[in-house]
């Protein structure tokens, strides 16, 4: 796709990174445990630490392996081989409160004295499910709506415009409050909702938009003078015209959905303790930011990787499409 | 010119029905208590008292019926009474609202002042090193949460270096009658350097990069190589570029402006600014639903206007676009 | 931990004698040799309140307003103590049913009219009248059965039965009648422009930025020495404590991290003076008793539960000793607990032992302890707007994990977390209480006649401890109440309907222009004569 553009290697960088970011995710109990990845039980072998991973996790579940304190294991039980960061995002040590980064917690600690790297590791999960899930739901909704808007009828057209008019105008932190005050719990799902209530119109606009600018152009012209129907027409020629703009707005929504978790998470509605989020984690570090910079410092940084990652990827995205294409129609 | 403003005057009023509609169903899903609106932070009351009071307060219509009242109202330009402080919603809203259009006004120009420029040096020299450290300092700007820049804004420019005041619209001594129009005016200023800066943050690496991949689009034409060779100046050239590059940036305009009133919350929040963010937040706390259903529209008709105003400036840019928006009657 | 009776005893003597910084007498004066009249003290406001009308508006923020602008019969000093203020004298009869105050002549609203009986008749009326709103106000005087006016400076207060708590009431500010009488009560442009015959004139009200307030030359108890008190909304705390440093605010309370951190170095000091007081607070767990879920109708659980929860650590390096673990929901400032009773330890090892007897036991399969095939999972409420409460409820969490519970934590918004609790849609909740400055006051949180619609949110029922409440509050004689309160606080020790945890400790700056302050448990300015007494020590004129 970079068509060996100069900037191939940062798009390559971009996504690598992202990736890498993904992966950890989806791996953070194995990186970040308390709980050992291989342990010995008298003669047998466990792997307490897989049982913590999300749908596998049930096969590993033993119960003499839990309720384990592997610092100090009972006879007969025996660690042999420690997570990478042998820490759990909510073993909460009150006498190490706020250690600074060192040898044993390389990140530090935060004001509960967990250990800040295997909350950034857990944090990772929330705030990328809320990223992802609001800018696909977002980009489904958008892209399904939006197209009917613009290949459907004047009357399929007018309903959809107003309905983006109207959806545009609630802002994400209320939807997402009253969503949470209506379902009765807080957490990931509220969010993501509110935000992809939000976020889709944004999508819907720019489908619409395309597509009124290709009706009129050559291509369709002799798209529909060949006999494709509507439908084949959007998938074959519309879909990637399209790619490139809403690689550019999905990027954008990830880091925008990823901002307003924060925001939330500020206001005090973030994800449900112990869990954390980038978010949570900044907004409770805000109060001790005067005593401690790390709680502060290394989730944003995480957030500026991730985000910058993103931009960059967006940007590529849309550059790399080729020239001769507008990418200003919107 | 004239038909299609009233066209797109007529055409709001279903829309601002429906976000008024909407508004009013979302508030009566949060489960609530009439009382909440008088017991900030839930005063301490018996059974008995508690009673006598909801019996005072309690609600006979159904939620439709309510809704009617209030459209009703409305026509007569009626917006109800805040819950609580008892002051008609309208004022309650015309107390808030200016400080929050100057404070996102001036975040706005301050945006565009930064970012345009910024945008066509990215595009004329894609990839330069100036480019990559500027795309590389907005990023890190627009990752930065605005609560967490506002903290270091005032930590850093208002407490240890004392250039300016940290939070409020007026000064200390403000009100001692001494001051002059003058020196009101400066005081104002001053306070609202930070604020605008910490809302300025966030737009700036969105609209340059917009505007980065505008220009360059137009750039991408040869438009610049050919405009060059055809014997312009290069200022006159970048002229042509930033007129063809305008058409996105207003569309972005429209955008912006209701990412701006809900954006600014947090920052009002911070910098304790009276304005209609921090209304909302209050509003919400409190359950005080006429005044959250008049910021809602409000709001709605914020975004519809910037919307409007964008389309004129459409007009007004490329007016190869006056068939299309007069036939069509919407924005794209 | 557990503490020896002796050593408890002289805390709380300690604490009940001298828990607050040293005061002069009520309404003294500064001494001969200190500043003038003169100057401006700006004090910061968490939120913008309501309104200023002396019943209806009777939030936190608000009154702390209204007390300097009105004017009540009686009020509290810095200790709590009820003292004199537009009542110079009062008695209550034998039977104790009626109270007579008698009016400090001369004293005038701060357009000239008089302040007369009228006037506290007027208040009491628009106090009971429901439409007036009066919440959190009306509760000292439902109880009475009329109020008569016999002459100007005589008002006599006839209850229907002897009502102990009956003067403490009487702290609401008195409104003038002659200027509300005329106009819609809850609209009048007074509840935004109040008149008082208080300390301080009403002078502007900017929405959303401040108001200030100026000094009332003509103030019965002595010009105010201060010329000006603006009270500056600024709702975030940290923007708080950077308003101070930056000098433009006089006053910021301090969280215990903000105290370690800013409020430290020679620098500071020079500045700024730090004032300290255990705060008229407690924050406590709530479990809903009354079946609706399997766990917390037995006193048993609830006790294990309670005793699983580590206060002293969390004072210790959460709150960095700016805090006391509290078990009793008595407050050593107000008294009435039973001072040889000792503070509920942290005892996971007696806590897992109460739980297998109770027939909660581990579950080999699930790590939980279960009973009858329930696992013992609950969910806890937490108001999510301050880190504090959240970061409490974690460590309960972890706690209550290591003895095999499960306890989820649900954040919510205070309307929606004060809601449910009313409703009882919850199974245990994490709440914060100020327990007014009269035992009875607790009334509302354990009688069961509160259970519905009231404060008794734990569904608490328990015959005797309804006796002894309801027996307390017609008992006039010191001694013989003060038993009636220690045997509740025994048997409440026992049943723990409510986990009382810790009581904060409130702190903060105040700028070394400022003098003459003292800080009582409910805050800086919220007592008499507080804001009244205070003046700058450069007098600058504004």
């Amino acid at each position: 796709m970079p068509e060996g553009r100069p900037s191939s290697a940062s798009t390559r960088a971009a996504l690598a990174l992202f990736g890498v970011v993904a992966l950890v995710a989806l791996l953070a109990p194995l990186i970040a445990n308390d709980r050992p990845l291989l342990a010995r039980s008298g003669g047998r072998l466990l792997a307490p630490a897989l049982a913590d991973l999300p749908v596998v996790g049930r096969l590993f579940d033993l119960p003499e392996a839990r309720g384990v304190d592997w610092d100090q294991p009972p006879p007969g039980m025996r660690a042999l081989w420690r997570a990478p960061v042998p820490w759990s995002y909510r073993g909460i040590r009150l006498d190490e409160a706020l250690r600074p980064p060192g040898r044993h917690h390389l990140l530090g600690t935060d004001a509960l004295g967990r250990d800040l790297l295997a909350r950034l590791i857990h944090g990772t999960r929330p705030s990328l499910l809320v990223g992802l899930g609001a800018a696909s739901l977002a980009l489904l909704c958008g892209g399904i709506l939006g197209a009917l808007a613009g290949l459907g009828g004047r009357l399929a057209d007018l309903l959809i415009v107003r309905l983006v008019e109207i959806a545009y105008c609630f802002s994400p932190y209320l939807l997402a409050l009253a969503l949470q005050a209506a379902l009765g719990h807080a957490g990931v799902g509220p969010m993501i909702a509110g935000i992809a209530l939000n976020r889709w119109t944004v999508v819907a606009r720019l489908v619409r938009g395309e597509i009124l600018r290709q009706r009129g152009g050559d291509l369709w012209a002799s798209a529909r003078a060949s006999g494709a129907s509507l439908p084949r027409l959007a998938l074959r020629h519309l879909l990637p015209l399209l790619a490139g703009p809403l690689a550019v707005l999905a990027a954008f929504t990830v880091a925008q959905a990823i901002v307003l978790e924060s925001g939330l998470a500020f206001l005090g509605f973030g994800v449900e303790p112990p869990l954390p989020s980038w978010g949570s984690i900044l907004a409770e570090s805000r109060a001790t930011l005067e005593v401690a910079w790390w709680p502060v410092v290394f989730p944003t940084l995480a957030l500026l990787l991730v985000l910058g990652s993103l931009c960059v990827a967006g940007e590529i995205g849309s550059g790399g499409r080729g020239r001769g294409q507008d990418t200003a129609t919107f | 010119m004239t038909s299609f403003l009233l066209r797109r005057l007529l055409a709001a009023v279903p829309t601002l029905v429906g976000i008024t509609a909407l508004a009013f169903a979302i508030l009566n899903l949060l489960p609530d208590d009439p009382l909440i609106a008088w017991s900030p932070g839930g005063a301490t009351a018996s059974a008995e008292a508690l009673a006598r009071l909801r019996a005072e307060l309690r609600v006979d219509h159904g939620p439709v019926e309510r809704y009617l009242d209030w459209g009703l109202a409305l026509t007569r330009g009626d917006l109800g009474t805040s819950l609580r402080d008892g002051r008609p919603v309208g004022r309650v809203l015309a107390d808030a609202l200016p400080w929050t259009v100057l404070l996102n006004l001036c975040a706005l120009v301050m945006i565009y002042a930064l970012a345009v420029p910024f945008g066509l040096l990215g595009a004329s020299a894609p990839g330069s090193s100036l480019d990559r450290l500027g795309s590389r300092v907005l990023l890190a700007v627009y990752a930065l949460p605005s609560f967490a820049a506002a903290l270091l804004l005032q930590e850093f420019v208002a407490v240890r270096l004392g250039w300016l005041p940290l939070q409020g619209v007026v000064g200390r001594q403000a009100g001692s009658e001494t001051a002059g129009l003058l020196s009101h005016a400066l005081d104002l200023a001053r306070h609202l350097v930070l604020p605008t800066l910490c809302l300025a943050l966030a737009g700036w690496a969105f609209v340059a990069r917009y505007s980065r991949a505008a220009c360059r689009s137009v750039s991408g034409r040869e438009f610049l190589a050919v405009a060059r060779a055809k014997g312009l100046s290069r200022s006159r050239a970048y002229y042509h570029v930033a007129a063809n590059a305008a058409v996105p940036l207003i569309t972005l305009l429209a955008g912006i402006v209701p990412s701006l009133v809900g954006g600014s919350l947090i920052v009002e929040q911070a910098f304790s600014w009276p304005g209609l963010g921090r209304l909302y937040v209050a509003s919400i706390e409190g359950r005080d639903y006429p005044v959250v259903l008049g910021l809602t529209l409000l709001g709605a008709l914020l975004v519809l206007a910037g919307q409007l105003l964008a389309d004129l400036l459409y007009l007004l840019v490329d007016p190869r676009l006056r068939d299309e928006l007069l036939m069509d009657g919407l924005d794209a | 931990m557990r503490r020896g009776v002796p050593a408890a005893l002289v805390l709380l003597a300690l604490l009940l004698f001298a828990g607050c910084a040293p005061a002069p007498p009520p309404g003294s004066r500064p001494a001969a040799g200190l500043p003038g009249y003169g100057g401006r003290f700006v004090y910061p406001l968490r939120g913008e309140p309501h309104g200023l009308n002396f019943v209806s508006d009777g939030d936190v923020l608000s009154s702390q307003v209204e007390t300097l602008v009105g004017d009540s019969l009686v009020d509290l000093d810095v200790h709590l103590k009820v003292v004199p203020r537009l009542a110079s004298s009062w008695e209550t009869s034998t039977d104790g049913r009626t109270l007579t105050f008698h009016l400090r002549p001369g004293v005038r609203f701060h357009d000239g009219v008089p302040l007369t009986s009228a006037d506290v008749l007027y208040t009491y009326e628009r106090l009971i009248d429901p439409k007036s709103r009066a919440i959190g106000r009306l509760d000292g005087f439902l109880p009475i059965e009329k109020v008569l006016a016999p002459d100007p400076l005589t008002v006599k207060v006839l209850y229907r039965s002897a009502y102990a708590p009956a003067l403490i009431a009487w702290d609401v500010p008195i409104l003038p009648r002659h200027l509300y009488e005329k106009e819609e009560f809850l609209s009048s442009p007074h509840n935004r422009a109040p008149i008082g015959s208080g300390p301080f004139l009403f002078s502007s009200w900017e929405p959303g930025q401040r108001i200030v307030l100026r000094a009332n030359p003509d103030y019965w108890g002595g010009r105010p020495r201060l010329d000006t008190i603006v009270f500056q909304i600024i709702p975030s705390q940290e923007t708080t404590l950077q308003a101070l440093l930056a000098g433009e605010i006089d006053w910021s309370t301090l969280t215990p991290m903000q105290g370690q951190a800013q409020a430290t170095g020679a620098a500071f000091e020079r500045r700024f003076r730090i004032l300290r007081c255990e705060a008229l607070w407690f924050y406590y767990i709530a479990f809903r008793g009354d079946g609706s879920n399997p766990f917390f109708a037995d006193p048993v659980v609830r006790r294990a539960v309670s005793l699983a929860l580590d206060r002293a650590g969390y004072v210790r390096s959460i709150l960095h000793g700016l805090g006391r673990p509290a078990s009793s929901p008595f407050h050593p400032a107000v008294g009435g607990g039973d001072p040889d009773l000792p503070a509920l330890p942290y005892d996971p090892g007696t806590a897992a032992s109460l739980l297998d007897a109770a027939g909660w036991r581990i579950d080999r399969a699930s790590g939980l302890r279960a009973r009858g095939g329930t696992p013992f999972r609950f969910t806890l409420l937490v108001f999510g707007g301050e880190p504090a409460q959240t970061q409490f409820s974690q460590v309960a969490q972890e706690s209550l994990r290591r003895l095999g519970i499960e306890m989820a934590i649900e954040k919510l918004d205070w309307p929606t977390l004060w809601s449910r609790l009313q409703k009882g849609e919850y199974q245990a909740a994490f709440s914060g209480i100020s327990p007014g400055a009269d035992p009875d006051a607790l009334f509302s949180m354990f009688h069961s006649s509160q259970i519905k619609g009231g404060q008794n949110y734990a569904a608490f029922r328990d015959a005797s401890i309804d006796a002894w409440f309801e027996a307390a509050r017609r008992t006039l004689e010191e001694r013989e109440r003060r038993a009636l309160y220690q045997r509740i606080d025994r048997r409440l020790a026992e049943l723990q309907p409510y986990a009382f945890l810790f009581i904060p400790t409130l702190q903060g700056a105040l700028s070394r222009r400022i003098g003459n302050a003292e800080i009582s448990p409910r805050g800086l300015l919220s007592f008499y004569p507080g804001g009244a007494a205070l003046y700058a020590e450069d007098g600058d004129g504004s």
